[in-house]
């Protein structure tokens, strides 16, 4: 009764149109000529996938490029609908995404501002906000920039703030989407730590990254995606190990 | 795992929707208030501009209809301006709401948020513009033409919540098509003022021959605007079929823009 995610033969597909037919006189002309026709063509992104994630587990979720890493996150987090199979999570459950830092960010609105339109569009209502608040600008480091437009924030500072944000949502499920490989060692530090801690915390924690070095700090279990597929779900040096032994899939 | 959601199978419903937006109200008033402050931030006449541009068209309307056209209505500017102002709501929260859905794609493939809320707030911003236009000029020209308050005003907040709902659905429709088809926002270009022309907005709807008076009547933005003339420029109750056409159109394209919205909603973040 301890599980958090149970992905059962979850599928996805995509349609990918070549010739996408965006407008109504490519549609018209399609009826006449084969070449404006749109093709589309079908993408597995995942097939068959299936995961049990216990809460408090912290798996690292690591692939080549394409190998369907993201789009699992993207399940979860429900942004995508599952083709087939089953996706179950607790109703209940606070999920918190970490896939683009500062995406919604609006360079002519302040900091302050920002912090507010963002944590709100995670759905927090305004006296939740207030109260994490002092937290998000203590852990940005922005102090007085804090109220100044995010438009004059060196990307750093842009990434600190999106991260601060991220980290004090308290959420139960916790899914991330590479997104330290970007910024300085400083902020890769204070991004462990916060992880280190969120692990003492008990979250869930998916993290899909290419950095072996992360993946073993952060996690306790690593699922391996191939092609589209579950190739490997066990223990972390054991599945880094599978992972480099894998042929590129450039050359696959 | 007890009461658990499956994300193969999880569908919106409207209440749930409507609940979700309520609980989701302050990204929605966030998103009106971040429209409202790029609008007018670093502008130096600010809000001025919202009161001029209608100044503008009445000015213009006003020369010619009633300098070069002759029209004969009594207080022409009073009359134009209960048409044109709540015209120019929906004009700009229709062609707004095209985009409001194509232009966040990559907000949509990173947060889980109920979708409907960004046409939603794109009316508000633009219900709240409206407002704050109507109340600078109404008292103004209640006061200059010397009208006597009437109990048909009292009615203006259920004509506008109905004006309002059948904007949030034509909004809701036009969204999520410009997803789909592009081009959602030329065809809306160009109908807007064909409709434009087809509203009793510069002219009265009594000046219309009887045989086209309730067709006219039936263009969409009508039953709101001879609402609104009715109770403060005749200072009368809206006539029977006003209420019927304002009901069904306010209720009926909320019911199918929502309904229609949800049911693509999750191909919506695919699609962009």
């Amino acid at each position: 009764m301890n599980d958090a995610i149970i992905a059962q033969g979850v599928s996805k597909r995509f349609l990918l149109r070549h010739n996408r037919v965006g407008e109504l006189k490519e549609r018209f002309l399609g009826a006449f000529y084969s070449s404006k026709r749109e093709r589309v063509e079908e993408f597995w992104a995942l097939r068959n996938v299936s995961i049990t994630v216990r809460r408090g587990d912290a798996i690292g979720l690591i692939g080549h490029n394409g190998s369907g890493k993201s789009t699992f996150l993207k399940l979860v987090a429900g942004l995508y609908r599952p083709t087939s199979g089953h996706l179950l999570l607790e109703r209940r459950a606070r999920i918190g995404t970490m896939i683009e830092l500062g995406v919604g960010f609006h360079g002519e609105l302040t900091g302050r501002e920002n912090v507010f339109l963002s944590a709100s569009m995670h759905g927090l209502t305004r006296s939740e906000i207030e109260s994490i608040f002092p937290a998000i600008v203590e852990y940005s480091g922005l102090g007085h920039f804090i109220d100044v437009p995010i438009k004059n924030y060196s990307s750093g500072m842009h990434m600190r703030l999106g991260f601060a944000i991220s980290a004090n949502l308290h959420p139960d499920i916790l899914l991330l989407d590479e997104i330290f490989a970007v910024g300085d060692a400083d902020f890769q530090q204070q991004c462990m730590r916060t992880m280190a801690e969120f692990r003492r915390q008990g979250k869930t924690i998916l993290f899909v990254s290419h950095s072996p070095e992360a993946v073993r700090t952060i996690c306790d279990r690593v699922v391996v995606l191939d092609r589209s597929e579950v190739r490997f779900d066990g223990g972390v040096e054991e599945g880094l190990a599978f992972y480099s032994s894998l042929p590129d899939a450039a050359l696959a | 795992m007890h009461d658990a959601v499956d994300r193969a199978t999880e569908r919106p419903t409207i209440l749930g929707t409507i609940g979700e937006i309520t609980r989701y109200r302050e990204l929605l008033r966030n998103l009106v208030l971040k429209d409202l402050k790029l609008k007018y931030r670093g502008s130096v006449l600010g809000f001025m501009w919202s009161l001029l541009n209608p100044l503008i068209m009445i000015a213009v309307y006003t020369v010619a209809f009633t300098f070069i056209l002759g029209s004969k209505v009594e207080g022409f500017v009073f009359f134009l301006l209960l048409g044109i102002l709540p015209w120019g709501f929906f004009t700009n929260a229709t062609l707004m709401s095209t985009v409001s859905i194509f232009d966040n794609g990559s907000l949509m493939r990173s947060i889980r948020f109920p979708l409907a809320i960004l046409p939603s707030a794109t009316v508000l911003f633009n219900l709240a513009q409206y407002l704050l236009t109507l109340v600078v000029f109404l008292p103004i020209m209640l006061v200059a033409r010397s009208v006597a308050p009437s109990g048909s005003m009292l009615l203006f907040p259920v004509f506008l919540a109905l004006q309002v709902l059948f904007t949030l659905g034509v909004a809701l429709l036009l969204s999520a098509g410009t997803v789909f088809y592009r081009d959602i926002r030329h065809l809306v270009e160009i109908a807007l003022p064909i409709l434009f022309w087809l509203t009793p907005i510069v002219y009265p709807l009594v000046q219309v021959p009887e045989r086209w008076r309730s067709l006219v009547l039936l263009s969409p933005l009508s039953p709101f605007i001879v609402a609104y003339q009715q109770m403060f420029y005749a200072r009368q109750w809206p006539a029977p079929e006003v209420w019927a056409a304002a009901l069904v159109y306010g209720v009926g394209v909320f019911l199918v823009g929502i309904t229609v919205f949800l049911s693509v909603e999750d191909r919506l973040a695919e699609q962009l």
